[in-house]
């Protein structure tokens, strides 16, 4: 009898003593199912619509990898990605440093530093909207930031939104103050498992604070930097908030601050280009999961 | 057995009730009508809805106002999901891609209440061209217009210019004119501008560039080849004039708030981006006006002002068949209203009975100048080529790239856009 | 931006700069930021969203964590995989798809819509087996030789003392949801569903009208009160959570 050993099987799972192991299924299945609806079936079909002409208006209509092939001839794209690319340039080398510096500033011991702590960590609160809302006020024309620069220099109007050149450093300048202190917390935690004895120890033999930073803390907080840099990486990646929001034309002027994230509204839900769109993402999905690899690898040989 | 024949006789009255209720039920139809944001006219609207729900009780109406800025986006998206309005206006520049996706009804003459196109276009001085797609009509126009220049006469007595005398005649007269009217900090920095064209609003770009490029004896973009044609001696003497206006003369641009907006607030003292429907507004605002037709080049070889525009009233062909005829009768219902419109939100619906309103001589102006109007060209990759005018102009604006470097590429991209969009068009409608 | 929310419109941008409001305007901002929009339907849809969302995230991530971490089941290792590779996803590759998808459901321009898709949250899930695999086994076994059903079990046992760590993930959770952008900006028609951070762009880039700076910053404050109430109320769980998220996600 064939059917034999797998009513075996089937009876250990169902009626054995392992009887019970059954609901780990039931209790992940929601979360399983919801996944699956939700994540898995929508990346698989963001590649098959990345293949597709679609409007929404009229049905879909296959057309291979044309749509990735248009993309490097794309002028639109290329702005995008170079866009992007100096976004990401200038959201992470100076984010670690500036966050790396103030978490060792805050792993000193001095009075008032909870209060202070605890100030330098305000702007990780509001929404990414309201950074963005209020930084365009600030950097009106004629705001307060050019109140600010006119102290010294008498300027009353400063285009920091509205010049090519400034307008792209005025979203990297705003990203980077809304990401340090969150970093930083990060690069605490990181200060906070440095064995404390070890500092002692090399302090003892008469090594300088820079030593002791460069020689003990620095390779202890290996792990700690891989991460930073993987997680500032990827989130410029996908920036598109603040350009949406503090920009009067969402990109502009003249596209130069419009970045991937932006690019794929634009295509799908301004120029209904679906097809566009997705490619464009999945571009995007391509190069965050070539930034995770990096970091697997990295954390794999640490 | 008692009980049973209780419920029955229950069921019967209810069947009975239900009965008689059903043809009154059956019948009612919920009409879903979007139209844009233009506040003087909401008022309106919602008047006239409520009297046609109660002169047609079987039609019921839920009336939404989206706001003008995400009109288009919503609209598309609302239809590309199947639950788009069954009644909708929109402007004749956007709506080439809602006829090459079929989602506009054709006339339904019967259904108006006219005999036939003749007998429609009867009551009308005219004002179809934009709503015809291959000799058919898809829609009915509640409001023709064309912007013309409005002087803030305060601002222009106090520097000693009279807005009718004074007003200059060519475009080349302009910025002198305008730089008496402009006032300036220590910095230079306008703090109030004397003229401004309205940079950031895609629609009044594309008019005023359309506009200005007939004036030149050009057309952007041929309707029938589909080509871009602008990057020739008469476009670029256009965006010449456009870019030394901005960066010569630094008498406004596109970072500044549009200048509709500002003339309204007193920081512009010229603007040319209202049509007749600013007059209330101008009165809203307590703004002492004159209007005056737009300026034309020295050397124009056309004599035209503002393109003409129009906004239409259409019908989803996708709603139901019974919902499509309800909606022609509210079109119907609606254009008819055209007086109230136009004495109410100064919008122009081109029938007799409107113009014969129209007899002061801000209103003279207007239709002066709506008789030299052409139309501005009506593309299916409108969104796409907007965009790209627009991004071409602040490279030499904003990014101070010389004129002659940047229109070889942008007539190139807005080509491949016409290219690509007509060819799609025409696969989707096979 | 608080400072600015009391100023008198003209006075936002005076030249020279005011610091400090002159003339204070205390109601008088948050009035007109609700008569342009409707700020409280924004919030009213925001807290919903994110109220939704915790809840959700809490109790299944809590019920997966849990499922994946004390239990045996075929193919575990592989669903797992399958939910811990959908945190590498960034959400632009899903936007367009889930568009259409939900388009397709019919929930576009929609509460469900709206919701749906951030219901659960992969992170959560990690989270949660983490803690969960901490639970002594014993405590387990014991519940079982007591009789006790594993459903009745989680809620009785498991749920009170995954507490501190659900408290950490409900943070979390209300701060992504609560400055969520991209699918509510995408997903939403209709103005009277949006959901704050969507709805504050009315002020700042209104139609042709000048940027309402008063009521812009009035409805930034509206929408930076909640997560600052939780900042100050649980500090701990609140830093905690955050570089929780970082340093496991």
């Amino acid at each position: 009898m064939p059917a034999a050993p797998r009513r075996g099987w089937v009876a250990t799972w169902f009626s054995g003593p392992r009887r019970h192991q059954w609901w780990g299924l039931a209790f992940v299945l929601p979360v399983v199912v919801f996944f699956a609806v939700f994540s898995v079936f929508p990346v698989l079909f963001g590649f098959a619509i990345s293949l597709t002409d679609y409007s929404l208006l009229d049905p879909p209509e296959f057309v291979g990898l044309d749509n990735y092939r248009n993309l490097l001839g794309d002028k639109l794209f290329i702005t995008a990605l170079g866009n992007t690319l100096l976004f990401v340039l200038g959201a992470t080398v100076p984010v670690w440093a500036m966050s790396l510096t103030s978490a060792v500033l805050f792993d000193q011991a001095f009075r008032g530093k909870l209060w202070l702590k605890t100030i330098f960590f305000l702007p990780v609160l509001p929404p990414i909207v309201v950074v963005g809302v209020v930084w365009r006020m600030l950097l009106h024309p004629n705001g307060v930031m050019t109140a600010f620069v006119g102290l010294f220099n008498g300027a009353t109007e400063v285009p920091w939104l509205a010049s090519t050149v400034l307008a792209p450093l005025a979203m990297v300048a705003v990203h980077d103050w809304s990401v340090v202190p969150f970093f930083m917390m990060i690069w605490l935690a990181g200060l906070a498992g440095v064995s404390p004895e070890l500092r002692e120890a090399a302090r003892i033999d008469g090594a300088t604070a820079w030593r002791v930073f460069w020689h003990i803390d620095l390779p202890a907080l290996r792990a700690t930097a891989v991460f930073v840099a993987a997680l500032s990486s990827i989130n410029a990646f996908q920036t598109f908030a603040l350009q949406y929001v503090m920009t009067a034309d969402p990109g502009g002027p003249a596209n130069s601050t419009l970045v991937l994230g932006l690019l794929v509204l634009k295509y799908g839900f301004q120029y209904f280009r679906m097809g566009d769109a997705a490619a464009v993402s999945v571009v995007m999905f391509v190069m965050i999961l070539s930034v995770t690899a990096v970091q697997l690898r990295f954390n794999r040989r640490g | 057995m008692q009980l049973r024949r209780i419920a029955r006789s229950v069921f019967t009255v209810i069947g009975l009730v239900a009965g008689l209720l059903s043809p009154a039920m059956a019948q009612s139809v919920t009409l879903k009508i979007w139209m844009h944001e233009h506040p003087p006219r909401i008022a309106i609207d919602r008047a006239i809805v409520s009297e046609f729900e109660k002169a047609n009780p079987d039609i019921k109406i839920q009336y939404d106002v989206l706001g003008a800025a995400e009109y288009s986006t919503k609209l598309l998206t609302a239809f590309a999901s199947g639950s788009g309005p069954d009644v909708f206006n929109q402007t004749a520049s956007l709506l080439a891609a809602y006829y090459s996706s079929r989602i506009l009804a054709p006339v339904d003459y019967a259904a108006l209440g006219y005999a036939d196109e003749k007998d429609m276009l009867s009551k009308y001085t005219g004002g179809f061209a934009g709503i015809r797609f291959q000799g058919k009509l898809y829609g009915l126009p509640t409001e023709v217009s064309n912007y013309a220049c409005y002087t803030n006469n305060a601002y222009w007595r106090e520097v000693g210019l009279d807005p009718v005398k004074d007003f200059p005649k060519t475009w080349e007269e302009m910025p002198a004119i305008a730089e008496k009217l402009t006032k300036r900090d220590a910095n230079g920095v306008p703090r109030r501008r004397g003229f401004d064209f309205n940079w950031p609003s895609a629609g009044a770009y594309w008019l005023t560039i359309n506009s200005l490029m007939h004036q030149r004896g050009g057309n952007l973009i041929d309707e029938e080849s589909y080509t871009a044609t602008f990057n020739n001696p008469a476009g670029q003497r256009m965006m010449q004039f456009f870019v030394d206006l901005v960066n010569k003369h630094k008498l406004g641009g596109p970072q500044y708030t549009d200048s509709r907006t500002d003339f309204l607030g007193g920081n512009v003292a010229t603007d040319c981006s209202f049509g007749i429907w600013g007059i209330p507004q101008m009165k809203d605002a307590k703004i002492d006006y004159t209007v005056r037709p737009l300026p034309r080049f020295a050397d124009a070889a056309s004599d035209n002002g503002f393109d003409a525009y129009g906004y239409y009233m259409m019908v989803n062909s996708r709603s139901p068949s019974a919902t499509q005829k309800a909606a022609w009768k509210f079109v119907r219902y609606y254009t008819d209203q055209g007086a109230r419109l136009f004495k109410g939100a100064g919008l122009y619906v081109p029938r007799p009975e409107v113009a014969a309103l129209a007899t002061d001589a801000d209103s003279k102006i207007f239709f002066d100048e709506l008789a030299k109007a052409k139309f501005s060209p009506r593309v299916v990759g409108y969104a796409q080529v907007v965009d790209l005018l627009m991004r071409g102009r602040d490279r030499m604006m904003q990014g101070g790239e010389p004129v002659a470097s940047v229109l070889p590429g942008l007539e190139d991209d807005v080509n491949a856009v016409l290219k690509r969009e007509r060819a799609r068009a025409e696969a989707m409608r096979k | 931006m608080v400072t600015s929310a009391y100023k008198a419109e003209e006075e936002i941008m005076a030249i020279p700069i005011h610091w400090w409001p002159h003339r204070f305007q205390w109601l008088e901002r948050f009035r007109e930021a609700t008569e342009i929009a409707p700020l409280w339907h924004y919030f009213i849809n925001s807290a919903l969203f994110s109220i939704t969302h915790v809840i959700a995230t809490v109790f299944f991530g809590a019920m997966a964590g849990f499922g994946f971490a004390k239990y045996d089941f075929p193919g575990r290792s592989f669903l797992f995989f399958l939910v811990i590779c959908t945190l590498m996803i960034p959400f632009q590759i899903l936007v367009v798809p889930l568009f259409i998808e939900i388009k397709a459901l019919g929930w576009e321009n929609s509460y469900p819509g709206l919701i749906m898709p951030g219901l659960m949250n992969a992170f959560g899930v990690f989270m949660m087996r983490q803690h969960a695999s901490d639970l002594p086994n014993e405590l387990l076994e014991a519940g079982r030789v007591d009789g006790a059903g594993e459903f009745h079990m989680f809620m009785r046992i498991v749920l009170p003392l995954l507490a501190p760590a659900l408290a950490s993930l409900a943070i979390i959770v209300f701060i992504w949801s609560w400055g969520a952008f991209l699918w509510p900006l995408v997903v939403i028609q209709d103005r009277d569903l949006n959901v704050l951070s969507v709805g504050l762009t009315n002020y700042s880039q209104p139609y042709q009208r000048p940027p309402m700076w008063g009521a812009a910053m009035a409805a930034s404050t509206v929408a930076t009160i909640p997560i600052a109430c939780l900042f100050v109320a649980f500090q701990r769980y609140f830093i905690k959570g955050l570089t929780a998220a970082a340093v496991k996600g």
